[in-house]
């Protein structure tokens, strides 16, 4: 059984239609990556699944159980993390805060264990634990994001653009970090401009244009697709 | 040259300050959770002064048994004018319009108008009378502390000013609560991604606040003996005067801008009528926004 | 509401014509009175909306320039026996002084810190007022203002007094419109929704902004002259902040941006706490849960620039009460 399934979702922002029709699904354990263009919908879509937006009609399900219309807190309670476009840290407050802010319910000694899992996992946060989210550089800030989102422990990790505005080198380690998470048992579904990379790391894949689903295959067939390509590989 | 009567005054005019600097520290922690401005907050203060009297009088407590009512008061007050005046502008939870210009106006007038509303339905239940606390509950001895004369009430207002502030901090730096409130501040929509409860997180700041506008009430009539229901009108006005100058989201910046204003009031009141010294925090408001448009202290990041 | 609007033609019908021919025939000396504190809150509503409707400032120093113009008016007829004409320039080119010289520092401040100063103005205002013995008569208040005078007639009696306000009135709010509906309003109207985009344009914010605020002041001063006649008296009380909030509910039950709205807005402001008044003084409790309520069920009324006639008239359309 699929971990997420969304059934023909529906979004509208007053009389606009922002999404319509969108039917995806995430197995457990599964790596699937959502593709398009600037301003179709990925953000939107990523945002409606975490709570943030309400469904004007279909169904959101995790784990078989609806989640659609529950607020952000309840749908990340129930084990769907994101680590959002933009980041949106929390800048003035510490590393160390930043992890502890994104932890839920667990005692002391759990919260430790989680953190000192995600230190090692990204080295780097435990040597600025003490310094302000506002003050790493853009690589960093990544890197705190998702191991804020998985202090929360998710089944299912969300990431919309991990690799917007890093350097070549910064995001071939981010998507290192994704593979690892993903081997640790938590399902990805991921949002990301660079189809190509995207591709190479996914499983299976989707391809929205205009609010709408208009392709979706393995991830293997898509790469060798020449409507793909010529769409959104042709210059990348 | 150390002259006691100068001393005296500015001293009292300390202990002024500090209520405002009270009744500032929780309309801050509601700026900066909601950079929305709590105008309400006023009447939270006069309730807490109310139910220290109820307290003396109708029940008959000594003055230190009032806190747990006065506590309860605030706590009612702050939860009510979160849900009436706040609550219904947060029907969308993008971050568009949590902290937009039209929700951040919408709540400033409407709670403005709960203000207004609840000011207007105690004048109607206490007649707009001055009240007094008794003379034997009030806080009235005379202490003197190194030539200088205060009264008791004046070194509680003190007293329980530190006290707030340092629980404050501890609060807000090391409980969960506290982290919660910090994360909402900083990054709203990031706080929503990260699980956390925004509508837990913002009853939380207006119970902490209000509790805090509350005490303020209580202590101030139990050392100046007596209470009318638009007593908290003008302690608001100093007090949201003392969070500009303070720079909106400091809440020591507030502090120190309450106290600044009461020493400069009891300053004002040594040269000229103590009718115009009612004008002093404005006159020092207005020139500290001609100098320093954003305040003195603001917070980096903010 | 782009329109040079047959509507405007109808308000002017309305005030001019129907509500003095509705006073003449069932009208007491109390209703006229009333009707001329509606004017004077419509001008003062119409000078609010300019501000903040417009330039996107809110503010709450209404009685500063409105007690201004007043004390203004009251000190020269009394002592000086002006004539109508001299005390509306001398109202309106002094609030227009005064606005340009407090306004200078305090437009450049970001929307609440601009909120407490203005909040901070009402109250030096009102301190001055009642403290000033020897110029304002103090706690005492201002008695015995003379009638409006216009060369050498002496208008008295409600329906000379109801005229003089009317055509002032209108004359403001006709001034209000026009820099709404001009090229100055829009240009107005795009500083507030992005100061730097406006600046990218070539526009200055700041000497928009001081623009709106003196002629928002100069109007304001005006309609405290009207008022310093129409009562013959005045008080510190007349000008304590809450009236400034008074000024504020009429513009947001009227509509942020909507002219007729502050017409709307000024009646109910004014008319609901008289119904009160057999109830006690309920007047400050009337006008603050009206404002709630406002700002609750109309809340377009308060961010976007809609009529509010056209909204009671959608309202009542989609309740089937009126046929189209």
């Amino acid at each position: 059984m699929n971990l997420l399934s969304v059934e023909s979702l529906d979004l509208r922002f007053g009389d606009r239609n922002v999404l319509s029709g969108i039917s995806l699904a995430v197995p457990a354990n599964g790596l699937v990556a959502i593709l398009g263009r600037n301003g179709v919908g990925k953000t939107t879509l990523l945002r409606t699944i975490s709570g943030l937006y309400r469904p004007a009609a279909g169904r959101i399900a995790f784990d078989g159980e609806s989640i659609g219309g529950l607020p952000p807190h309840k749908v990340v309670a129930r084990g769907i993390a994101q680590a959002p476009e933009g980041r949106q840290l929390f800048a003035d407050l510490s590393v160390e805060e930043n992890l502890r802010a994104g932890a839920r319910g667990m005692n002391q000694a759990a919260y430790r264990r989680e953190r000192d899992r995600l230190r090692a996992m990204f080295p780097i946060l435990d040597e600025r634990s003490t310094q302000l989210a506002g003050s790493l550089s853009g690589g960093e800030q990544q890197m705190l994001c998702i191991a804020r989102a998985l202090m929360a422990r998710p089944r299912l990790l969300l990431l919309d653009e991990p690799s917007l505005g890093l350097a070549p080198k910064m995001v071939a380690r981010v998507f290192e970090k994704i593979d690892a998470i993903r081997a640790g048992g938590v399902a990805v579904l991921l949002v990301e401009q660079n189809a190509r990379l995207a591709l190479m790391h996914a499983d299976h894949a989707y391809v929205l244009d205009q609010g709408r689903m208009v392709l979706e295959g393995p991830a293997r067939a898509l790469i060798a697709d020449e409507r793909v390509v010529a769409a959104y590989l042709g210059g990348a | 040259m150390f002259d006691s009567f100068v001393a005296g005054q500015l001293a009292i005019g300390a202990s002024v300050g500090l209520t405002y600097a009270l009744v500032a520290i929780g309309f801050t922690l509601i700026y900066r959770v909601l950079s929305a401005v709590n105008f309400a907050h006023g009447e939270v203060y006069t309730l807490g002064a109310f139910a220290t009297l109820v307290a003396v009088t109708t029940l008959k407590a000594p003055p230190l048994a009032a806190v747990p009512l006065v506590i309860v008061v605030g706590l009612a007050a702050g939860l009510g004018i979160e849900r009436v005046a706040f609550r219904p502008f947060r029907r969308f939870t993008d971050e568009a319009s949590l902290k937009s210009r039209a929700v951040r106006e919408a709540t400033l007038l409407s709670s403005l108008a709960l203000g207004i509303v609840g000011r207007e339905a105690m004048d109607q239940v206490w007649h707009g009378q001055w009240l007094a606390i008794p003379q034997d509950k009030m806080l009235n001895q005379p202490v003197n502390l190194g030539g200088v004369m205060l009264s008791a009430g004046e070194l509680a207002i003190a007293g329980l000013s530190l006290v707030l502030l340092v629980g404050l901090q501890w609060l807000l730096l090391r409980t969960r609560v506290g982290l919660e409130i910090r994360a909402v501040s900083s990054n709203l929509v990031g706080a929503q991604f990260s699980g956390i409860d925004i509508n837990r997180v913002v009853l939380a700041t207006f119970a902490v606040g209000s509790i805090l506008g509350a005490l303020a009430g209580m202590v101030v009539s139990l050392a100046y003996g007596s209470i009318q229901s638009s007593m908290g009108l003008t302690v608001v006005l100093k007090a949201f005067v003392a969070m500009v100058i303070g720079g909106l989201t400091s809440i020591p910046g507030a502090v120190v801008a309450g106290v600044l204003i009461g020493v400069a009031e009891g300053a004002a009141s040594l040269w000229v009528a103590s009718a115009w010294t009612e004008m002093v925090a404005y006159v020092l408001l207005i020139f500290t926004l001609i100098f320093f448009p954003r305040g003195l202290f603001r917070r980096r990041g903010a | 509401m782009n329109r040079p609007l047959p509507l405007g033609w109808l308000l002017a019908a309305v005030i001019l014509v129907v509500v003095p021919a509705a006073l003449w025939l069932f009208g007491s000396a109390y209703a006229a009175r009333l009707a001329q504190l509606v004017l004077i809150t419509a001008l003062l509503a119409a000078a609010l909306n300019l501000l903040i409707g417009t330039a996107g400032l809110l503010s709450l120093d209404t009685v500063v320039y409105y007690g201004f113009g007043a004390y203004l008016t009251a000190i020269l007829s009394t002592n000086y026996g002006t004539t109508l004409p001299t005390e509306i320039l001398a109202a309106a080119a002094a609030g227009a002084l005064l606005g340009g010289l407090i306004g200078w520092p305090l437009v450049r401040l970001a929307s609440i810190f601009f909120a407490v100063a203005t909040m901070g103005l009402a109250t030096i205002f009102h301190t001055t007022v009642l403290n000033w013995v020897d110029l304002t008569r103090g706690p005492m208040g201002y008695r015995g203002i003379p009638a409006f005078k216009l060369g050498e007639f002496t208008i008295d009696g409600w329906a000379g007094n109801y005229y003089v306000i009317a055509v002032v009135v209108l004359g403001g709010v006709w001034i209000v419109h026009r820099l709404t509906h001009s090229y100055y309003g829009n240009a107005m109207r795009a500083a507030r929704e992005d100061e730097d985009c406006a600046r990218a344009m070539g526009l200055s914010p700041h000497a928009l902004k001081l623009q709106a605020y003196a002629v928002h002041a100069s109007l304001m001063s005006v309609a405290g002259a009207l008022y310093a006649h129409a009562n013959n008296f005045l008080s510190p009380d007349n000008f304590v902040l809450l009236e400034s909030g008074l000024t504020l509910t009429a513009v947001v039950v009227g509509g942020l941006g909507s002219l007729p709205g502050a017409f709307i807005g000024a009646l109910v402001v004014v008319l609901v706490p008289e119904l009160l008044r057999p109830l006690g003084n309920l007047r400050a409790f009337g006008f603050g849960m009206i404002l709630f309520l406002s700002i609750l069920f109309l809340p377009r009324g308060l961010w976007s620039e809609v009529s509010s006639l056209a909204f009671v008239r959608r309202h009542l359309f989609r309740e089937g009460w009126l046929k189209r």
